[in-house]
């Protein structure tokens, strides 16, 4: 079973990596398909608001976008039944894009990080809010627009109630699609898989197709020496490998970014129109990208043998102040 | 200095991929979280002199049923005691079987029934009274089971909902029934 999460996990994330790719490959089709540049939606605008913290004046940041991103650990043709299977949303990251600085500024969020989160009564209703890892804050609900919305809820709540324009969620078995969409991948195997497929022996390379993406970039544990910093090499090298891939299939057909768009479209959940969310990476495409804030805090291992992370106060403070304000010269 | 975001934005992802899942452990799911359990206690004197034993049932299907039995034929509002003309939304925090072996059960022995999980956490303030209904099957002669109920009041102490019943009231019940644990949502 914990193997199973361990591979799902993984899988999360590798597809949320695919799909930045992706958008940035929409990026590039908006290059070149208009001489103008896009203009980015306009979005209301907070009031502008000042605030003191330690003897320092901050103002609040205007001309933010903030999209939390999440990996979900759900099968997109698994259709959520009941209050409590939407599926954890195990990879989250939020990022703030700053059009006025052109910068983009992103806090990770550990999967395991306490904060409060809505819990809905076994008819679905919302009863209540409590304490547990912010993951599950997606499990709640539909696995669609509701889930997305709690776990957004509960990003806002940790960050002291700051705003969070939009949410994009992929579930992880897009894998596969992605991949036949480039053509597959060459790789040549340095480990055994063939327990999963017989044509994927050591030493044997071949284009990946279907089921044997998701095979190469999830198995582990009967595989090779079986950590993950052996599966993480072969992650990274699938994903540069897919990447140019995809970038060289953009530049040769125009049309290409659209048909993966509506090749993904049933692994995606997000209330970012398609349109848009092209223009607000493209918009950003030359942007300075700031080192990704991490929350300090302590892991700690619960009574029930799970894994739960508490950030500081004073973490949380400072990942406020950076991503949403900013001081006032004197 | 200026980067390309495509690339960055890219790296970073891969990067924070590459912690994640070196940080993989097993991570709870809303399933666990939710699961209610329960527990009894049979208390005072005469809880010495009755022979009774109440257990708490891990019965997945047992509260399905009684779930699909509440939402058809229960009109939870009037359970919750919602005055009339006043809409509110009611929802159930909690299912939880008992099981009850007892040859000598006196009346007036009393008997605490605990349940617990984090809905019931999420959903009620310490102190507050809760309405419990009482889900009591009848297995008719064609194997159909019917379900009738009884509406008790428990109260939250610790984070949990603790039902305190008397002897004569836990033998009404017969040998299986399931606590249902409901709340009012204003607005």
């Amino acid at each position: 079973m914990n193997r199973k999460k361990q591979y799902r996990a993984a899988a999360a994330l590798t597809v949320l990596v695919l799909a930045a790719l992706l958008l940035f490959a929409g990026g590039s089709w908006l290059e070149k398909r208009s001489r103008k540049p896009e203009t980015r939606t306009e979005l209301p605008q907070e009031t502008a608001e000042t605030m003191e913290v330690d003897g320092v004046t901050y103002r609040r940041r205007t001309d933010l976008t903030t999209i939390l991103v999440m990996g979900i650990d759900h099968d997109s043709e698994v259709e959520a039944e009941g209050s409590y299977q939407g599926g954890q949303a195990d990879f989250q990251r939020l990022i703030v894009i700053d059009s006025k600085d052109k910068t983009v500024r992103q806090l990770k969020i550990d999967r395991d990080t306490m904060a409060e989160v809505t819990v809905l009564g076994m008819l679905g209703n919302p009863v209540g809010t409590t304490q547990m890892q912010i993951s599950l804050a997606h499990g709640f609900g539909d696995g669609k627009e509701e889930s997305c919305g709690y776990a957004r809820d509960a990003v806002s709540r940790l960050l002291q109630g700051e705003n969070i324009d939009f949410y994009l969620a992929m579930s992880l078995d897009g894998i596969s699609v992605l991949n036949d969409l480039a053509g597959g991948v060459t790789v040549t195997l340095e480990d055994d898989f063939s327990a999963a497929d017989p044509a994927m022996t050591r030493g044997t390379t071949l284009t990946l197709h279907g089921d044997q993406a998701e095979i190469f970039v999830r198995r582990r544990m009967d595989v090779g020496e079986g950590t993950n910093e052996a599966r993480m090499v072969r992650q990274e090298e699938y994903l540069a490998q897919l990447s140019a891939q995809l970038e060289s299939r953009v530049q040769q057909d125009q049309q290409f970014t659209a048909q993966v768009y509506d090749a993904l479209q049933p692994y995606l959940v997000t209330d970012l129109a398609k349109g848009q969310l092209v223009n607000e990476v493209w918009a950003a495409k030359d942007d300075t990208v700031e080192p990704a804030i991490t929350l300090e805090g302590e892991h700690k291992v619960a009574e029930d043998g799970f894994t739960e992370f508490y950030p500081t106060e004073d973490s949380i403070q400072k990942a406020v102040l950076a991503l949403f304000w900013e001081p006032v010269e004197e | 200095m200026k980067k390309v975001i495509s690339v960055a934005l890219t790296a970073a992802m891969v990067v924070g991929m590459g912690v994640s899942v070196l940080a993989a452990t097993p991570s709870k799911t809303v399933a666990d979280e939710v699961k209610a359990s329960g527990s009894a206690t049979v208390t005072g004197v005469l809880g010495i002199v009755s022979d009774v034993k109440v257990t708490a049932k891990e019965d997945t299907a047992e509260t399905e049923e009684v779930l699909k039995d509440i939402v058809s034929n229960v009109d939870l509002q009037k359970a919750v005691g919602a005055s009339e003309g006043k809409k509110e939304t009611v929802d159930v925090t909690a299912a939880q079987p008992f099981e009850v072996q007892t040859s000598n059960l006196l009346d007036a022995a009393n008997i605490e029934l605990t349940v617990e999980s984090k809905v019931i956490e999420a959903a009620y303030k310490e102190n507050e009274e809760v309405v419990v209904l009482v889900a009591v099957p009848t297995t008719k002669a064609d194997g159909t089971v019917t379900y009738t109920y009884q509406t008790v009041t428990g109260k939250v102490v610790n984070g949990k909902i603790v039902v305190s019943l008397k002897g004569r009231q836990v033998k009404s019940f017969g040998s299986n029934f399931t606590l249902v644990a409901l709340k009012a949502i204003e607005g």
